[in-house]
């Protein structure tokens, strides 16, 4: 009877798991047959194109067209943005949450719940202030107002996490006993803090990458050359004219979907183990 | 409780570390005041910037960029141009206007004159578009309301224009025995041809008949409320005054758009457009004609031929390029004009240089080099032009199509390129989501014409007079 219970439950579970899973891979199914379908067999209705062909891919890698003559280089541009924004806000999140978990100043309430207050304004309604905060620091153009803006949107929620880790899973007897031996707080944030904030860094990096690397509004706001600009902006100029060229679109940004999967599953054993951090308080 | 030793030395990394942070936070807070004392990448000095419509085919943005460097070059002023996508473009017009730092000069296919025209933002360029032999009608859409200064005067140049021609596929109709030369002129009759066609298609048994037309109901889509337009104008609603002020008193307003919801709505659901045209995201219809799912569709510009042209010559030889039937009480067919526009910037201080490139921009050579490298998807504003063989004597059937519209008496300006209230009526999207709570909130559309009416009225007190 309890076997027969547990396939059961197993069967339910996986038929969930199964649906979830067709729900989440369709809309990238959806991108790789238009991807491979010819000009003239777009939304055609098929399950699969009847005559495939990886020109639009060809397209992309080769920029053989204007939409896509400079992907390499805002490809780079994405990267170089991405990864400094996560550096950023690793750096500001760990310091942070290091001051507030292993130093506890009496304002280390205040300041993680006020940093998260952040995201009670959408970000659109900030757009023109945080333009006009960048005009005035000269900073319109450069990519660097595009990496301030997504660190200061990062960190908040990176702060929080962290913090709430740290004061949970890192024993104060650690910071005592490395006192005791002489070391300073930053020997012990260097030493002792970040080796053992792993996991949780792990998984904020690659939520600051992602936010930074799909990133459009401010993108496009802040950024003025196409030489400067990265791919998100690109792939809004598909949609210029009501005539889109779908299927090497799709291409595009399934090449740009790749890196962030490549870093999932690169980190994912320290993104399932630190997803969870900041749950249990101690 | 730790012990008491430990929290003096704890103090005294506490302190440490706060204070060398503080030096890290300091040096972050003055980056951005160091880049600005340095003179910073952002703005581009002492050049003239130029925002620009990203074209649809890369010889537009050559052709723009050599024009505008051969002015830099005659003149030794660095031109500092961009260009951007017009769907996109507003939003960064928008953002640069309201934080002081718009750029001298924008050229846009969208209609933000008249918003950027009513904050007091536009540089009178009469001086500069008198002197130019523009269209009446290219000369109506220059003009709008500033309500700073509070006067009517001319704050953009009409560049080019466009309309929506009805395309569609000769050879579906020929295969059912059908052509639209011998369709019915008049509104009722013209429709009933295209509600045939799919009829005949249906009774022909193929695996996926095509559906009459192609009709936008998506608010999603730009063309919903261009191809709604064409309706209410048809059924002889006028629905700005001559003043271009939203008056919705004026006799016919409530009938004519009772009138244009019930009709779109029948066709939708009568099955004449397809299922998910109410859903269609942008170029919905585009897609559906090329995919020979419809007989026909209303589009703006040459853009459905344009993208068949090169690589599928028969595909291109087989659509067909015409002006909509005439109006539902009979008279001439209506025919909107569209505008892309030259605007240039007060807060940008270099009015005078900008007027200079604006003559070199507007001068005929350049406009027709510019529209000629847009392979005659738009049409020119400026008089001795539109008399040009390239428009007279195209041998592309579809420019010459597009010619004889705009030739056309029931041609005139959409209201969207007039007036600020109704361009507000059309971005919240009042007339798509009238027709979404008729077909799929099950609306009265006595009802929803009377709610839409509602809310046209309250934007047209809310932004009073234009003109």
């Amino acid at each position: 009877m309890k076997t027969r219970r547990s396939a059961l439950s197993t069967t339910a579970l996986v038929a969930v798991g199964v649906l979830l899973a067709v729900w989440t891979l369709l809309p990238v199914y959806h991108m790789l047959v238009v991807s491979l379908s010819p000009s003239d067999e777009l939304f055609a209705g098929r399950l699969w194109p009847e005559d495939p062909t990886l020109t639009a891919f060809s397209t992309v890698l080769t920029e053989g067209d204007f939409t896509v003559e400079r992907f390499w280089l805002q490809l780079w541009n994405s990267l170089f943005v991405a990864v400094v924004s996560a550096v950023g806000v690793l750096a500001i999140a760990t310091l942070a949450a290091f001051a507030v978990a292993r130093l506890r100043p009496r304002w280390a309430g205040l300041l993680t719940t006020s940093a998260l207050a952040t995201y009670v304004i959408p970000l659109s309604f900030l757009a023109i202030p945080l333009y006009k905060a960048m005009a005035n620091y000269n900073l319109l153009g450069s990519q660097w107002a595009l990496i301030l803006a997504t660190i200061t949107f990062g960190s908040p929620y990176a702060l929080w996490v962290l913090s709430q880790y740290a004061r949970a899973s890192i024993p104060s007897e650690l910071d005592e006993a490395a006192t005791i031996d002489g070391a300073g707080a930053w020997r012990i944030y260097f030493q002792i803090f970040l080796p053992l904030m792993r996991p949780p860094m792990v998984v904020v990096g690659i939520y600051a990458f992602l936010l930074a690397w799909n990133e459009y509004l401010m993108a496009f706001l802040f950024l003025s050359e196409e030489d400067s600009m990265t791919l998100p902006v690109t792939l809004g100029n598909f949609l210029n004219s009501d005539q889109i060229q779908w299927n090497v679109m799709m291409a595009t940004a399934l090449f740009y979907a790749l890196p962030p999967v490549l870093i999932y599953y690169a980190f994912q054993r320290n993104v399932s183990s630190g997803s969870t951090a900041g749950g249990v308080k101690n | 409780m730790r012990p008491a030793n430990n929290d003096q030395v704890s103090a005294f990394a506490r302190r440490e570390f706060l204070r060398r942070g503080g030096l890290v936070a300091a040096g972050l807070a003055l980056g951005p005041a160091l880049l600005t004392a340095c003179g910073g990448p952002g703005r581009a000095g002492e050049s003239l910037t130029v925002w620009w419509s990203k074209g649809y085919y890369e010889e537009e943005d050559a052709a723009a960029a050599r024009i505008i460097g051969a002015w830099s070059r005659a003149t030794g002023r660095a031109v500092n141009l961009q260009f951007y996508s017009t769907p996109a473009m507003g939003s960064k017009l928008t953002s640069a206007v309201e934080a002081g730092r718009p750029p001298d000069i924008a050229y846009h296919q969208n209609a933000r004159a008249s918003l950027f025209a009513h904050q007091g933002q536009l540089a009178d360029v009469s001086d500069v578009v008198d002197t130019l032999a523009l269209t009446p009608i290219a000369r109506s859409a220059s003009r709008f309301y500033d309500n700073q200064r509070q006067v009517t005067s001319t704050f953009a140049t009409p560049l080019l224009t466009w309309t929506i021609p009805i395309f569609h596929w000769k050879s579906m109709l020929t295969e059912i025995g059908l052509d639209l030369r011998e369709a019915p002129r008049n509104w009722d009759g013209y429709w009933e041809f295209w509600r045939e066609a799919q009829r005949r298609a249906d009774r022909a048994g193929a695996e996926r008949p095509p559906t009459a037309v192609g009709w936008s109901l998506s608010s999603a889509m730009e063309d919903t409320p261009e191809h709604f337009q064409y309706v209410l104008r048809a059924a002889g609603t006028a629905l700005l005054d001559e003043n271009n002020a939203i008056d919705v008193s004026g006799p016919g307003v409530r009938d004519g758009l009772e009138y244009t919801l019930r009709w779109i709505s029948d066709l939708y659901s009568e099955g004449y457009t397809p299922r998910d045209s109410i859903s269609w995201q942008s170029g919905g219809n585009n897609q559906v004609f090329l995919n020979q799912q419809v007989f026909m569709t209303p589009n703006g510009t040459l853009s459905i031929p344009g993208s068949v042209k090169e690589n599928d010559p028969a595909a291109w030889a087989d659509i067909g390029t015409s002006g909509w039937p005439e109006a539902v009480g009979g008279g001439a067919p209506t025919a909107l004009a569209k505008f892309g526009r030259i605007m240039l910037f007060e807060d940008a201080g270099r009015v005078s240089e900008a007027k200079d490139l604006l003559r070199h921009l507007m001068d005929p050579a350049n406009v027709q080099q510019y529209l000629e490298d847009g392979r005659g998807r738009w049409y020119p504003t400026l008089t001795p032009l539109t008399e040009q063989p390239y428009w007279t004597d195209n041998p592309d059937p579809n420019v010459r199509a597009v010619h004889e519209i705009f030739g056309s008496e029931g041609l005139a300006p959409d209201w969207r390129e007039l007036s600020l209230a109704y361009s507000r009526v059309e971005d919240l999207n009042i007339w798509a989501k009238s027709l979404t709570r008729i077909l799929i909130d099950g609306q009265d559309v006595a009802k929803a014409t009377d709610d839409a009416l509602r809310q046209v009225e309250l934007l047209g007190r809310q932004f009073g007079a234009q003109a």
